[in-house]
């Protein structure tokens, strides 16, 4: 069973997202904010991190370039309400990017795509 | 009463059916158009002829000689310069002292010729044009007469708005030599612009006369085909040379030494040609076969015209096409409607050829391939697009604006509606033009492009890493030949093509199958400007800043004029390096002769090396993948010591994982590599295979036998730029000159050869070359490797050239020559067997 790090400074979503994806038969586990994130990764193990680009005062952005640097096989999906993010090139890093909506399947399916693709490169790519 | 037959044209409206003959020599029902009319002429008593002739005289003067074999008179008469109608036939002057008529060679009538000159006679005309009704006026020059059939309007090459009138001028002319009045000396001079309008405004009598009967100008392939059809359904009496044969609801002209093996499946009017043969079970309906043809066995004609010499292989089908002469259409090749093969060509077995395409003389199309548009220039007609990952061919000759806007919309249909692809180019100005027409394609198909413009390829590949693109393409000029391009395809994970992404591209672009988008849905071009600073800020966080800062080398790069040097240096520098940059601007006028450049820029490179103590010197490779590394002695070293060093550079680092390297490298990675505990996975030769490989996450280096390296830990993608600053960081890591690092690392011999083998060859070669090896250790991977103990040899059928390349390695230089001496000639000997 995959786990994944949901990082979001809104508890509704947070709970939507922990709710929808545990159907999905993931593990989740959520943080409101970068330093409650950190703390998880310390604990835990996580297969992707989901990551809201706007966390109240702080930068989703700068979480990612954090987890890059530190954790880069770890892949990461950016989630915001905005897709102006898209053209920012610090945003590049992620390995997935979604617009936020009511309708989950998207993310369902980036998801699942990009935990695929992270299983295909450590088997050597075949 | 003498008549002058114009045979001057250059018939460039029906090429390629005069691309060796000159129009009036094109056959129709196996003997020239312009037969037909000295036939006509002599039908209504005339038989002085003047023929004025320009393009390719000769091969007229020597088919006609002085007409006393067609029973008539010839005189030639060859202008020196285009004179236009009127001013050619005044050239003739000298020989038209009475009335005469004048004629196209390139016409098909049966105009009653004596009712013209009768009729131009009762009117007492000075000159007389002979009329004919059309449906189309259009590309003619319509003329008005009044109710005596005196003319009183020309209108030439009217617009529909202006059409007055359906009755055209035939080129038929009776005239009085008091015309040549009217006509200046050595000056270009028109009939129907210049004569007859000054005749007209000069009330001289100039008459038109209605004929009754069939007239077609055959200023076209569509109009050649055309008369075929008129002829076959009657239309017109044409003399046919090859006798009438009694076969009842048939009509078959068969010529002298004809093999005929069953004629039921002969349908309509069939005309075959002397000393051809036809085999049994065909069906051949409406057609005329030249002479010396081999037509075999289960062919299907409808409607076709063969010339001479044609071969027509077993179960070939052609349909409404012309097959000029010494042509080989292969077996169960497929001519659709319309088709015109000039000479000297062959079409492959199996070879589609789409309706209305034109192949021009002297071409070679591939079994297999399905020819879509018009093929003029290039010699060959590839049976598939792709070559790996890339398409290749000669720019503006077969990688045509067209043909890449065609390309575009094919690839684009793969891709889902909406999605995103990313482009690049090269300096290149091609590149540039031809990129512009894909992007064309693609848009139509509803995709979105992001404009990279001019970009090094492992930027276009580390961006397609992030989110945002399905794929990606690359223009840039032939790498092999300077007048080529080669578009790079690669998929959304930065990867080349796969196969099964090539053939789907292909398969859309022969069925033409696209997808176009709404006229509201088409997608979006947009400029991505920032993918240099976003691989700046990937490629430093992948370096161990510290050590290259204290270690502060100097290096000389020659960058070829590729944009690589508007990134790298700086990059460097902020490194701490010293760089000494050559040829570190870009020019779209460079390019051309770079191969051959390449040799003398390593000399003057290593000299640079040399007088500044640098550490180490590069050539970066104009696509910035692949580099030739100069040691700070200033020696060069060749691709099998660049990956040797790169191996023992990387294991000495202390860096722990799997090394990447195709079958056909040197066993002294392994060797290097079992010493530091890491072991090493052999790949197929291919780019994708060895991309593949890289794409696992313990892989730490992959490196072909050409200069060309992935290191995983910054991108799985062959990056010339960046092996050029990882070798700095680990020269300077592990702390020693890099040709003590080379002289440490376990020697072997390793030779190499290619031997010429033909496609249909390479499958019997490596059966051969399996049999041989049964009771020897043998790998698989790519081609077969045979193992000695620590020597092995290996033969390789390349993938894109008729060749098999043979490698050898052994301890010592002897021990390999005898073994790559022993394989070649077993290779040269398989050969023979195989022949």
């Amino acid at each position: 069973m995959s786990r994944i790090l949901v990082v979001d400074d809104e508890a509704n979503i947070r709970i939507l997202y922990a709710e929808e994806l545990s159907e999905e038969g993931y593990e989740v586990v959520t943080a409101a904010g970068t330093a409650e994130a950190i703390e998880k990764l310390q604990q835990m193990e996580f297969d992707l991190a989901v990551l809201d680009i706007k966390l109240k005062n702080e930068s989703g952005i700068d979480l990612l370039q954090k987890l890059v640097k530190e954790r880069h096989d770890m892949p990461v999906v950016l989630c915001s309400a905005f897709s102006c993010y898209k053209d920012d090139f610090s945003a590049w890093l992620a390995d997935g990017y979604i617009v936020k909506s009511g309708d989950l399947s998207e993310l369902k399916q980036e998801i699942a795509r990009v935990l695929a693709k992270k299983t295909q490169r450590a088997r050597g790519g075949q | 009463m003498k008549a002058v037959i114009m045979a001057g044209g250059f018939g460039t409206r029906i090429q390629p059916l005069t691309s060796s003959l000159p129009k009036p020599m094109i056959p129709l029902f196996n003997r020239p158009i312009m037969l037909h009319i000295v036939e006509l002429l002599k039908k209504h008593d005339i038989t002085d002829l003047v023929m004025l002739l320009y393009h390719q005289p000769e091969v007229i003067k020597k088919f006609f000689r002085d007409g006393s074999d067609f029973g008539v008179k010839i005189t030639y008469v060859t202008p020196l310069q285009d004179m236009g109608t009127a001013g050619a036939v005044k050239a003739a002057e000298k020989y038209l002292k009475e009335r005469f008529l004048v004629i196209s060679g390139d016409l098909l009538t049966d105009f009653n010729l004596k009712k013209v000159i009768d009729f131009h006679n009762d009117k007492k005309a000075m000159a007389t044009i002979t009329l004919t009704s059309v449906k189309d006026p259009l590309q003619f020059g319509v003329v008005i007469t009044d109710k005596d059939k005196r003319i009183t309007q020309f209108l030439e090459k009217p617009g529909w708005g202006e059409v007055i009138s359906d009755t055209i001028n035939t080129g038929i002319y009776v005239l009085e030599p008091d015309i040549f009045r009217y006509i200046p000396d050595g000056e270009n001079f028109d009939f129907s612009q210049d004569l007859f309008p000054s005749m007209l405004e000069n009330k001289d009598p100039l008459f038109g006369f209605p004929a009754k009967g069939y007239w077609r100008d055959i200023g076209n392939t569509d109009s050649y085909r055309e008369a075929y059809h008129d002829i076959f359904r009657g239309k017109v009496n044409l003399k046919i040379d090859e006798p009438k044969q009694d076969f009842v609801g048939k009509d078959l002209r068969i010529g002298a030494d004809v093999t005929l093996e069953d004629a039921s499946g002969l349908e309509g009017t069939v005309v075959v040609g002397d000393n051809t043969q036809v085999q049994g079970g065909v069906h051949i309906k409406d057609s005329v076969i030249g002479r010396n043809c081999t037509i075999e066995r289960g062919v299907r004609l409808s409607r076709c015209v063969i010339w001479d010499n044609a071969y027509v292989k077993k179960g070939a089908r052609i349909v409404d096409s012309v097959v000029c002469t010494n042509v080989r259409i292969g077996q169960s090749a497929h001519l659709e409607e319309g088709v015109i093969v000039a000479d000297d060509t062959s079409i492959g077995d199996e070879a589609v050829i789409k309706a209305d395409v034109k192949i021009w003389p002297r071409k070679l199309i591939e079994a297999g391939s399905i020819v879509t548009s018009n093929m003029i220039w290039g010699e060959k007609w590839k049976k598939s697009l792709f070559e790996g990952a890339i398409i290749k061919g000669l720019s503006n000759v077969e990688l045509t604006p067209e043909f890449c806007a065609k390309l575009g919309c094919a690839y684009g249909t793969t891709l889902p509606k909406g999605s995103f692809v990313l482009a690049g180019r090269d300096s290149n100005r091609s590149s540039r033009m031809l990129k512009r027409s894909f992007v064309g394609g693609i848009l139509s198909a509803g995709v979105n492009v992001r404009d990279m413009k001019m970009t090094s390829l492992p930027l276009l590949r580390y961006k397609l890493k992030t989110f945002g693109e399905v794929g990606g393409f690359h223009f840039r000029q032939g790498q092999d030949d300077p007048t080529s391009m080669e578009i790079v395809f690669l998929d959304g994970d930065g990867l080349d093509f796969s196969s099964s992404m090539a053939k789907n591209a292909e398969r859309i672009f022969y069925k033409e199958n696209f997808r176009r988008a709404h006229h509201s849905e088409p997608g979006a071009i947009t400029d991505i400007n920032n993918v240099a600073d976003f691989y700046r800020e990937g490629f430093l966080r992948a370096l161990d800043r510290e050590v290259l800062k204290k270690a502060a080398w100097t290096v000389v790069i020659d960058f070829n004029y590729s944009p690589a040097s508007q990134i790298l240096p700086l990059i460097l520098n902020e490194l701490g390096c010293n760089v000494i940059a050559l040829n570190a601007y870009v020019d779209e006028g460079r390019g051309v002769k770079r191969t051959m450049e390449k040799q003398p820029a390593l000399e003057q490179l290593s000299k640079i090396v040399n007088s500044l103590n640098a550490q180490a010197g590069f050539w970066l490779d104009p696509t910035a993948e692949a580099i030739t590394l100069l040691d700070e002695t200033g020696r060069i070293l060749d691709g099998i010591e660049l990956l040797t060093l790169m191996t023992n550079l990387t294991l000495r680092s202390g860096q722990k994982g799997v090394i990447a390297v195709p079958v056909q490298a040197p066993s002294n990675i392994e060797q290097m590599a079992v010493q530091k505990r890491c072991q090493v996975t052999r790949t197929k030769s291919s780019d994708r295979a060895m991309l593949e490989a890289a794409s696992s996450t313990e892989v730490i280096l992959a490196g072909s036998t050409d200069g060309r390296f992935a290191l995983p830990r910054f991108q799985a993608a062959f990056d010339g730029m960046f092996a050029i600053a990882r070798l700095i960081e680990l020269g300077a890591s592990v702390g020693i000159p890099l040709s003590r690092a080379l002289v440490e690392a376990p020697a072997s011999a390793y030779l190499q050869t290619s031997l010429p083998c033909v496609w249909e060859m390479k499958g019997g070669i490596m059966r051969k070359m399996s049999e041989d090896s049964l009771d020897k250790e043998a790998t698989f991977i790519d081609g077969i490797k045979v193992h000695f103990g620590d020597e092995w040899v290996l033969v390789l059928p390349d993938q894109y050239f008729p060749c098999v390349h043979i490698v050898a390695e052994a301890k010592d230089q002897k021990t390999a020559h005898r073994l790559l001496a022993e394989y070649q000639k077993k290779v040269e000997n398989w050969k023979k067997e195989l022949e």
